[in-house]
């Protein structure tokens, strides 16, 4: 497996969901090796190996001050490589840009989600997502007209039409820098954005560097694969896609991609073009994908034209802890929850999570229900357009702005509130529904979410109907067995997801691919 | 030797709500749909009530006085088939006129009043008899109630109305190892008939008929009419005298709508009142008539009901409607509101307002109607199977929001603080 967060490192959704998954697989005798950037603690479990490459590879004897790719492993990588542990691409020797992979160890890290790359993809990059790799395991061939030309205008209105979505109509693939000279580039990982203190810092020091550090990581990759020998490459979002490419096609193992987040979902209509490229192609070349849910398996197929056999669904899901509830209401909460007229939005302040949405239904509320407030807990690049936005409605005193909240205090918040609010745009999975609840407190969820489809247990709206959204959040601030119901049956749903069944459905699926060969190297690892 | 076969047909619709919002409140009174309200109705006219009709009429014809069938009618469908589709009073008219048709008593909106407040279930039996005789014709002695929920307590209420029979669910739980082919007292009211629903044959039409899964499938009227042969050899006339009673109970949308013309549902039911009547000793007959029989056989078993039944899902409780806490608080406030209702209505005609009064009244009647809080229960609302669910609303927890709305407004027309809201 390749990712980019593990915890306890970046204990995030998609972190999480790498451990819930790897642990969850290693436990069905599949023997997993997580392969990080950089990850000092090397955890070496029973089926379970969680390593970053770059310390790997310096305990492995390799001499990583000066690296690069040679000369040779990219430009004669047409064509299908079928031996394992070619030793290739060692040695060669450039500008030693080793250090750069310092800023992992440092507390600010690279996230993919808000994490817009500046500049264009490097040119190595480039030539593994581009090449026309040919392998047993699935061709170009399901890929449709749509892709190659990119996303239609109309595909985009009919799906997307009231976020008033709009996408470059180009088959040539260039596109303005949008987040060139903003400071939102690299946000650490929290749901809710980045802590303001160090965006600025993060975003200067590491910003440019993204693209190496995605060519140094599939380097090291590549390289793991004279030391390891595995069966399928599971790759999570599009940081990873060029070194699963890139082990494939020295090793010629089935690549799957797991897809949490599509660029589409992170930047909207300001999709970066090398991203969606590298998805794009990455979803072309891959064996299979998994996505979050089927509403992101619905963006992939119609987005970035997959054929939809290709696609299946592993749902995320709660780790034991999450499934049970916090403490039980007693007399001193229930009193709390019930004087209690707080609505809490929890995320990026950015167009996709809708924060806009949320601040229209308030003014809506409140011309009902004065004595609501309006917590918004997050930042993002719409912080000062929502603040005017409060102003224009005249809302002010009721809406506030509490910045980026330590993931500590956030159950804490939650607790006190009466509802969450969750009207993204786009939202490919939303952990923060399974959270909420666990709180005690009942969620809204967007329609246009992938958590919806194993919660539907919940009150549920299109992010554009504020007028029912408002209607919403009233009867959830005022009407206490909605609530009470809403939280009882919502966590009986949670109950039944489970990394157990998203991994034995992931195993299923590697097993449909590669047949025989698979089963037997599992029946072999049981052996010893 | 003979068998005693009861077709009776349920028929109803109810007043849907709107997608009434909070904001409203205070400012607007409008709370139903009459749009779909119509359009549903038309809808259903088209597929089941007037090809049905029309076939059971020829039926009738057919058979010249040896097929008949029982209805009971809504007093909220009478009302928006007076208001939307007056030709489907008409043809039920028609149907009533053959004298092949008997109408059964039962509360006008359909409502669970029974279990909540006695005064104004026998105030909703007496609209229904109105109405109903005003539109189609006066009802038998016997009465069903909504859902064919059934007490003890329930049993009483309507003996006491002067009820001489009661149709119910032959459910398991309450039969145990009785028979449901035979007729019954109910020990709380010992003058009260109890007519059993025989759920296997009522089902087989009701549920199974398109069921390719069902080891049956296809249901033919030979297969139906051998298995009522097969009930009358292995129940020949008891010791205890009279026939076996088979009560053939069901939704009357089973027919165009629950079961798509398309099934063969209606070549069924054209073939099988010919079939069960050209064996010797088959005898379609109304409830009344069951019930006349009851009283000179000696029927000394009784039926008890300390828990409320109903003829839903496999454990014939009342959870469809109540149980669950939205349901329950619904039911409360509407329940509370009986009495200022009835207070603002009496201010009303006071002022000589009599118009707004009925109006308010009939209002707050068409929420006591059980769809209501049916639309609520979660547990048909499983995972995958929200399409199945057959509701107006998205879920549950929306049909309770606007149901809470609209008793605000009410609350608020009737000068009454609500307690199940915070802060109202």
């Amino acid at each position: 497996m390749l990712g980019w967060e593990y915890p306890p490192r970046l204990a995030g959704g998609l972190g999480k969901a790498c451990q819930g998954l790897s642990v969850a697989m290693a436990k069905r005798e599949t023997q997993v090796f997580f392969v990080l950037p950089t990850f000092p603690e090397h955890v070496h479990e029973s089926h379970l190996e969680v390593m970053g490459a770059r310390e790997v590879l310096i305990e492995a004897g390799y001499d990583l001050s000066q690296e690069s790719f040679s000369s040779h492993s990219v430009s004669d990588s047409m064509g299908r490589s079928t031996t394992r542990g070619l030793n290739r691409g060692l040695g060669a020797v450039s500008a030693g840009a080793g250090s750069s992979f310092e800023f992992l160890r440092s507390e600010a890290q690279l996230f993919p989600y808000g994490a817009a790359p500046d500049g264009k993809i490097t040119d190595r990059l480039e030539k593994i997502m581009s090449s026309e790799v040919i392998h047993e395991f699935g061709t170009g061939d399901e890929i449709g007209d749509l892709a190659r030309n990119q996303v239609t205008e109309t595909i985009f209105n009919q799906e997307y039409g009231r976020a008033q979505a709009q996408i470059t109509k180009s088959k040539k693939s260039k596109i303005t820098k949008i987040y060139e000279g903003t400071t939102t580039k690299v946000a650490p990982k929290t749901a809710q954005g980045a802590p303001e203190k160090s965006l600025k810092k993060t975003g200067e020091i590491y910003g440019k560097n993204l693209w190496s550090e995605i060519e140094k990581y599939t380097q090291h990759v590549r390289q793991l694969s004279e030391t390891h020998e595995v069966d399928v490459i599971h790759a999570h979002d599009w940081m990873t896609f060029p070194a699963a490419f890139e082990f494939q096609r020295v090793t010629g193992v089935p690549v799957f991609l797991h897809v949490h987040a599509t660029e589409y979902d992170r930047s909207g209509d300001n999709l970066n073009n090398e991203v969606f490229r590298i998805e794009r192609e990455g979803f072309k070349k891959a064996t299979h994908i998994f996505a979050v849910s089927k509403y992101t398996a619905g963006i992939i197929e119609r987005l970035y034209g997959v054929h939809r056999k290709k696609i299946s669904i592993a749902y995320n899901a709660p780790d034991d802890a999450e499934k049970s509830a916090l403490a039980p209401p007693t007399a001193s909460n229930a009193k709390t929850f019930r004087e209690s007229s707080q609505v809490i939005f929890l995320g990026r302040l950015t167009f996709q999570k809708g924060p806009d949405h949320f601040l229209k239904a308030a003014a809506l509320v409140l011309q009902a229900r004065p004595e609501a407030k309006f917590v918004f807990c997050g930042t993002g690049d719409m912080l000062d357009k929502l603040r005017s936005q409060a102003h224009r409605l005249g809302i002010e005193p009721s809406v506030h702005f509490a910045g980026f909240v330590d993931p500590s205090q956030v159950d804490e918040i939650l607790i006190h509130s009466k509802v969450l609010v969750m009207p993204s745009v786009s939202e490919p999975f939303g952990l923060v529904a399974l959270e909420a609840l666990r709180c005690g407190i009942p969620v809204i969820l967007s329609k246009q979410s992938g958590v919806r489809e194993v919660l539907h247990r919940a009150l549920q709206v299109d992010f554009w109907d504020h007028e029912k959204l408002a209607d919403q959040i009233i009867a959830a601030l005022t009407l206490p067995k909605l609530s009470l119901q809403l939280v009882e049956e919502g966590m009986d749903q949670i109950q039944k997801l489970s990394w157990d069944g998203t991994a034995e459905k992931v195993i299923d699926i590697y097993r449909s691919y590669i047949g025989s060969t698979y089963s037997q190297s599992i029946e072999g690892a049981h052996g010893h | 030797m003979a068998t005693d076969l009861c077709f009776y047909f349920q028929v109803h619709q109810p007043w849907r709500l709107r997608h009434y919002r909070f904001l409203e409140v205070g400012k607007n009174h409008s709370y139903f749909d009459e749009e779909k309200n119509a359009a549903i109705l038309r809808k259903v006219a088209e597929k089941c009530y007037i090809p049905m009709n029309n076939l059971l009429h020829e039926l009738i014809t057919e058979h010249a006085g040896k097929f008949k069938v029982s209805f009971a009618i809504t007093g909220t469908l009478l009302s928006q088939m007076e208001a939307y589709a007056p030709d489907v009073i008409a043809s039920f008219k028609r149907l009533y006129d053959t004298g092949q048709v008997e109408l059964l008593s039962e509360t006008a909106y359909h409502s669970l009043s029974a279990l909540y407040n006695p005064e104004e279930f026998r105030a909703q039996v007496i609209l229904h008899r109105e109405m109903i005789t005003r539109l189609i014709g006066p009802p038998a002695n016997v009465f069903r109630n909504t859902e064919l929920i059934t007490s003890d307590a329930i049993a009483k209420l309507v003996s006491e109305m002067g009820f001489a029979g009661m149709l119910m669910e032959g459910a398991d739980h309450i039969l145990r190892w009785k028979s449901p082919l035979f007729k019954y007292r109910m020990a709380a009211a010992p003058n009260l008939v109890a007519l059993m629903k025989n759920y296997r044959l009522s089902d087989d039409i009701a549920f199974r008929f398109s069921d390719r899964g069902w080891s049956q499938w296809p249901l033919t009227s030979e297969k139906f009419a051998d298995w009522v042969k097969m009930i009358e050899l292995e129940n020949p006339v008891s010791a205890r005298g009279g026939s076996p009673f088979i009560g053939l109970f069901m939704d009357y949308e089973t027919f165009g709508e629950h079961q798509w013309a398309s099934t063969g549902i209606f070549d069924f039911m054209r073939a099988l009142p010919g079939k069960l009547l050209a064996q010797e000793g088959t005898r379609f007959v109304f409830p009344s008539e069951a019930v006349a029989r009851a009283q000179s056989e000696d029927t000394s078993f009784q039926i008890e009901a300390p828990v409320p039944f109903s003829w839903a899902d496999v454990d014939r409780s009342l959870t469809a409607w109540q149980g669950n806490p939205i349901q329950d608080a619904s039911l409360r406030a509407i329940y509370r509101l009986h009495d200022p209702v009835m207070r603002k209505a009496a201010e009303l005609r006071a002022e000589e307002r009599s118009d707004e009064a009925e109006s308010l009244i009939e209002t707050w009647r068409r929420l006591t109607t059980s769809d209501h809080f049916y639309y609520m229960c979660t547990k048909y609302f499983a995972d995958g199977d929200v399409h199945k669910y057959f509701s107006p609303y998205e879920s549950p927890y929306d049909a309770h929001i606007i149901f809470m709305n609209v008793i605000a407004d009410l609350e608020k027309t009737c000068g009454v603080q609500a307690s199940e809201r915070i802060g109202a």
